[in-house]
């Protein structure tokens, strides 16, 4: 298993260089973080020139690239090029706000969705079912943005129709709320993120049951579970004791393999509710044509990726005693 | 989805090797076709994996009921310009912002200039059909390409090929099709559509690679490479058409994918640029107006998901009928 | 090997997970359902002060719902020269002069006017007796000098040193007058010394980082108080102010960045007020929310439309006066503006804005007429040819239209310039890019033929030197190589020109020079919309530069 992990490992960083440089030379060739500084009239020329000096912008690219990789180990991936604020702060941030949204929706869909996959599996055909069917390919085929647009709205409608507030629709805290003591806090925190959280939460749900309710019915209809029922056990040991657990591991691999891109995925709920997450984060750093946030937020989902593709094969290897790996 | 027989007894399907080399009697209910029936003058039929694959299909009711929808909505789209009552840019400023009505034929309504949204979202709706086709079949062409090279071939050319994909695998599809939007000045939907295709192939790849690695040890292919077959008539010609299944079920979700993906891309403002209407754009001019005017938001998106829903129940329907493998 | 956990196991592992994530602020139980009366907690407080409906009070929080985060505090520097620093500075640090709403100077700091002279031209200024930092240490004329040499210094990334660097000596002549010798005459002095800066608090320090993350000294009538990045700013009052103390307690910036969002936040009473870049939509939406006054003006960005000397037949006249008379400006401005501005026009002069003292319409002369442009295309030898498009010395009149993506504006404005330029015959095909890619590659190249016609605005100033380098031949901001000499001289000329009537005299001249050349067609400004919740008084717009939060100090709330 050691030897495994380790060539995934040495295989992955060819793979990260080659696309940090594939990254890198596009964004530096096709933009100027400096071209809209340079249309404001009267901005004066001498500091322009001294920001790109200083970002060393004039040299060819495989320099820059050069400049990038030492700041990016030794600098904490660097400063933005106009206004020379370190990266990593923002950066780090950005993540937390995003993990936070990311872990409530995925344990959230996870607990929904195995349940209903479950239940779906066992009562196949039934009314349940069917609704639970095709409310998930509603969920699959349903644009995530338009979800979020629909919530957001329904929310604003209901304050207006009640007077009581239960979401809010933007932001993460109010003003205030965290001078006001740590439940109130929390609480506000939770009013936030409620809305993005089902947005996400919704659509995973949808993938997640049909994985669990497919995997559940293979295992079912097996043989080893058919030669346990017919060992007399009843029927609820036999699901909890054999069934359950090998249908999981399919599914463990498919959460953790999205977990891995989910970081970088929520681009467009956090778009919606303007929370200051990883997603908003790039979208400005693209926006500017400015490599180095752009390259530190891309070299750090990449790295996810990689770590929980690796991590999925890990436990799903763990988990399975057929598969080995040499 | 349906009550397929395959519940209650054992068929062929469990002891065969190969898929597609299904062959079912017709009347026997054994799967061994035996001298003394021929005797008997019973006649045996072998069904051809075609036929085999059209019964279960249309048994298939959701596949059949989205199979319909879909050719009604992509024929109207493709045909836009005889069934749209209006063209895509006719600002008229005394209708503007009018809800849907029969008046006019204006049943979407009109947005904030006047131009009827019925039209727009039709022409929208094309547009995405377009790019969705271009891209699922390029990254169809490009998948099943690496994929049938890697898995023919193995050994280090599987090695490099694999570690070509994961290079497009690491980095995440969202943000990279972004930056290749913003940069490759996107706005045309088959720049759009190359761009996606670029990023999609990937899981097809893997699939026809796995196909192809189980498929190539059959004696099917041992025999033909031992009559001199060359190695391109051995993919094209044996082992492609017996992994077909999975990759016409992969090429349809694509298409559900490639619009979904377009619909954000455009949302976000790096997909396709005006003049040319695209759902996703739609749906963000029609952002600001939402409480108000509910119909430029509530109808393309209806229309996305409308198509999404009907290309995964086909999808589903095509993944039952195709693989006998599968239950339920 | 392979053991497999018990299902137990995992069940706890789950738990616990999702145990962890609530913790740490996420959200654990399915969507938390508190019926809460936190929306008055976490509210803008204040509301609860007592008193009768109507009455000021005392005290009390806003929010602004700001559409950008700022990347440092520091107006002064190129990364801080965003509306986004300033909308949260300029209640913090006052300057010589003060920019109001109808476009005039005002002395803030300063005693009254202040005094130059000719030859040679120098500037003095007495600054108020009582005016002082917010630390309790009055402002004196080391701080105007302070702020001369920090401008001219080359290390620091100051915006703009124009001006400053023609200042050859700064005397203080006592602590409160100080004067300022000028190599040559710089008629637009009222714009220097805006903001001031303290010495004693920023000399020797690295001007480049101290003021990135907070302002930490002020001069108006609010002190800075926090910044938590990527939510909010917040400004408290100054205690220390030397004018009239402010009412408000404290005014927080929350970055929405998403104008639908504000929108619903605004109706939410998540915010008090907002600013955004106003769309149609948004103005009607803002116009159906109870309790939210709003104020809109002509700004001083204003929408035009460039011709691109270097390719032809652009650079003939008659081709360009075509296209003049194409365009309903009228009705663009009717369609597309006046839904949010209901006194907007057509803008008429390229230096000026309508709402200035100085502005002339000199670009009137080009009316909508459909006909007349017929004309002038037929009179100098253009036929009509395949699908009616006019071709001259055979090239059919086919143009590029450039301008930015996602903005609703511009793409309206783009169909309906087409449609109305096909009547004429006349072919435009629209060539929309993202902003970033646009303004750093295609519109500097225009020397190179990168664009035919090019659709943008600029950020005008009430002072209009700025725009000087648009116009002038060979200027730094001069991107579609128009040249007239005599243009040229006459605005190198007006900054010399202290006689503020002969100044806008020759502005005048040269505009009007300019409209007969047409190397520019101007459209409108844009309009400049600003919405409060009515239980605040005292905002009022300022279109210019200085933005809405000018008068913070008069700000107060009612009931």
């Amino acid at each position: 298993m050691t030897t495994f992990i380790i060539r995934r490992l040495l295989f992955s960083i060819p793979v990260l260089i080659a696309a940090s440089m594939l990254i890198f030379f596009s964004i530096s060739i096709a933009g100027d973080p400096l071209g809209e500084l340079r249309t404001r009239p009267n901005v004066d020329e001498g500091t322009i020139d001294r920001i790109a000096e200083r970002k060393h912008l004039d040299d060819p690219i495989v320099t820059q690239y050069g400049y990038w990789v030492r700041d990016a180990f030794t600098n904490n991936f660097g400063t933005t090029t106009l206004s020379n604020q370190p990266i990593w702060p923002d950066l780090k941030r950005a993540m937390w706000n995003t993990l936070q949204l990311i872990v409530a929706a995925e344990v959230i869909a996870i607990v929904i969705a195995v349940a209903v996959g479950i239940l779906s599996a066992r009562k196949q055909y039934s009314l349940f079912d069917y609704t639970a069917t095709t409310l998930s390919f509603l969920g699959f085929s349903m644009p995530v943005f338009w979800l979020a647009l629909i919530l957001q709205v329904l929310a604003v409608n209901f304050l207006e129709a009640t007077g009581t507030r239960i979401f809010y629709t933007a932001g993460l805290s109010s003003p205030g709320a965290r001078a006001a003591g740590f439940f109130p806090f929390v609480l506000d925190r939770l009013q936030h993120l409620a809305l993005p959280i089902i947005t996400i939460a919704a659509i995973s749900m949808a993938t997640y049951s049909r994985y669990t309710r497919a995997s559940m019915l293979e295992v079912i209809n097996s043989d080893y579970v058919r030669t346990a029922r017919a060992k007399g056990l009843e029927e609820k040991k036999v699901i909890r004791k054999h069934a359950f657990r090998n249908a999981l591991i399919p599914l463990t691999t498919v959460i953790t393999l999205n977990f891995g891109v989910a970081i970088g995925g929520a681009v467009v709920t956090e778009t919606v509710f303007a929370l200051n997450g990883m997603g908003a984060y790039y979208i400005r750093a693209l926006a500017e044509r400015d490599v180095y946030p752009v390259m530190a937020w891309l070299m750090i989902v990449a790295v996810l990726v990689v770590v929980f593709n690796l991590l999925a094969d890990i436990i799903y290897g763990y988990l399975d005693p057929r598969i080995r790996y040499d | 989805m349906t009550d397929d027989p395959r519940h209650i007894r054992p068929t062929s399907a469990d002891t065969q090797e190969s898929a597609l080399a299904t062959e079912e009697v017709v009347e026997a209910e054994s799967a061994a076709t035996d001298d003394s029936l021929y005797r008997e003058g019973l006649r045996v039929e072998a069904r051809s994996q075609w036929q085999l694959f059209r019964r279960k299909f249309f048994r298939h009711k959701a596949a059949m009921v989205a199979l319909t929808l879909l050719i009604i909505l992509f024929g109207s789209a493709i045909f836009a310009e005889r069934v749209a009552p209006y063209s895509y840019d006719e600002p008229d400023l005394a209708n503007s912002g009018v809800g849907p009505t029969l008046t006019d034929q204006h049943y979407f309504g009109t947005d904030k200039i006047g131009r009827d949204y019925f039209s727009r979202v039709l022409y929208g709706t094309r547009t995405s059909v377009r790019v969705a086709f271009i891209v699922a079949l390029l990254s169809t062409t490009i998948g099943t390409a690496i994929g049938a090279i890697a898995g023919y071939y193995g050994g280090w050319i599987d090695n490099a090929l694999m570690r070509f994909t994961d290079l497009f695998l690491t980095l995440p599809s969202l943000p990279v099709l972004i930056v290749a939007a913003a940069l490759l000045g996107s706005g045309q939907p088959t720049r759009v559509a190359i761009i996606l295709a670029l990023l999609l192939w990937t899981s097809l790849a893997r699939i026809v690679r796995g196909s192809f690695l189980s498929l190539r040890e059959k004696e099917f292919v041992e025999a033909a490479k031992a009559s001199g077959a060359s190695d391109l008539r051995i993919i094209a010609r044996h082992i492609l058409p017996n992994a077909l299944s999975p990759i016409i079920v992969n090429t349809t979700l694509i298409v559900g994918t490639a619009i979904l993906i377009e619909a954000v891309l455009s949302f976000l403002g790096f997909g396709i640029q005006p003049p040319t209407p695209a759902l996703g754009k739609l749906i963000d001019d029609g952002r600001n107006a939402m409480l108000t005017d509910w119909w430029l938001v509530t109808m393309p998106g209806i229309t996305i998901v409308l198509i999404c829903l009907c290309i995964n129940f086909l999808g589903d329907g095509l993944r039952d009928a195709l693989d006998p493998q599968q239950q339920g | 090997m392979g053991l497999i956990r018990k299902p137990a196991h995992w069940l706890l592992l789950l738990v616990t997970l999702s145990m962890l994530a609530a913790a740490c602020g996420g959200g654990g139980g399915g969507g938390s359902e508190a019926a809460s009366e936190g929306g008055a907690a976490s509210e803008t407080g204040a509301a609860s002060e007592g008193a009768d409906a109507g009455q000021a009070v005392e005290g009390g929080s806003v929010v602004f719902g700001a559409d950008q985060q700022p990347d440092i505090m520091n107006p002064t520097l190129t990364a801080g020269n965003l509306f986004a620093t300033t909308v949260i500075t300029m209640p913090l640090l006052e300057g010589a002069y003060q920019l109001l709403p109808d476009f005039t100077y005002q002395p803030q700091l300063i005693d009254g006017e202040a005094e130059t002279t000719q030859d040679p031209f120098t500037v003095t200024y007495t600054i108020k007796d009582e005016a002082q930092w917010s630390d309790g240490e009055p402002i004196t004329a080391q701080d105007f000098i302070f702020t001369w040499k920090t401008y001219v210094n080359e290390k620091w990334d100051i915006t703009s040193r124009d001006g400053y660097d023609q200042i050859t000596d700064g005397e203080a002549m006592d602590d409160k007058t100080v004067r300022f010798t000028f190599d040559k005459p710089f008629a637009p002095y009222k714009v220097l010394f805006s903001p001031i800066l303290p010495q004693h608090e920023l000399q020797g320090k690295n001007f480049n980082q101290v003021w990135n993350d907070e302002v930490t000294l002020s001069s108006g009538p609010f002190e800075f108080d926090s910044w938590q990045k990527g939510q909010q700013a917040t400004i408290k009052r100054n205690e220390n102010y030397y004018g009239e103390p402010a009412k408000l307690d404290e005014i927080s910036f929350r970055f929405l960045e998403d104008s639908n969002t504000q929108v619903q936040s605004l109706q939410g009473e998540e915010i008090d007020m907002m600013y955004p870049q106003p769309q149609i939509d948004l103005v009607e939406q803002v116009s159906e929310i109870e309790g939210v006054k709003t104020e809109t003006a002509a700004g001083t960005v204003w929408e035009h439309l460039d011709f691109n000397f270097v390719v032809p037949p652009l650079d003939q006249l008659f081709v360009r006066q075509a296209i003049a008379h194409g365009i309903d400006r009228e009705a663009l401005a009717e369609q597309l503006i006046k839904p949010i501005n209901p006194e907007a026009v057509p803008l008429q002069n390229l230096i000026y804005v309508n709402n200035q003292a100085e502005y002339e319409p000199h670009f009137d002369q080009y009316n909508y007429d459909p006909d007349r442009a017929r004309q002038l295309l037929e009179e100098n030898g253009c036929t009509e040819g395949d699908g009616g498009i006019y071709e001259c010395d055979g090239e059919p009149l086919s143009f590029r239209y450039t301008t930015t993506a996602g903005n609703e504006l511009r793409e309206l404005q783009l169909e309906v310039i087409q449609a109305q330029l096909s009547e004429i015959g006349i072919d435009i095909k629209s060539d929309i890019g993202d902003a970033a890619t646009v303004f750093a590659d295609v519109l500097p190249s225009g020397a190179d033929g990168a664009w035919d016609l090019f659709n943008f605005a600029w950020v005008g100033s009430p002072d209009p030197f700025g725009g000087n380098a648009i116009w002038m031949c060979e200027g730094g901001q001069n991107y579609n190589s128009y040249c007239n000499e005599e243009v040229t001289d006459l605005l190198r000329e007006t900054n010399t020109l202290l006689d503020p009537a002969e100044r806008a005299a020759t502005y005048n001249e040269a505009d009007a020079l300019m409209a007969d050349d047409l190397p520019v067609l101007p459209l409108y400004q844009k309009p400049t919309y600003f919405a409060w919740n009515e239980r605040i008084s005292g905002p009022k717009e300022n279109p210019t530069q200085a933005g809405p939060t000018w008068n913070a100090g008069e700000w107060f709330l009612t009931e």
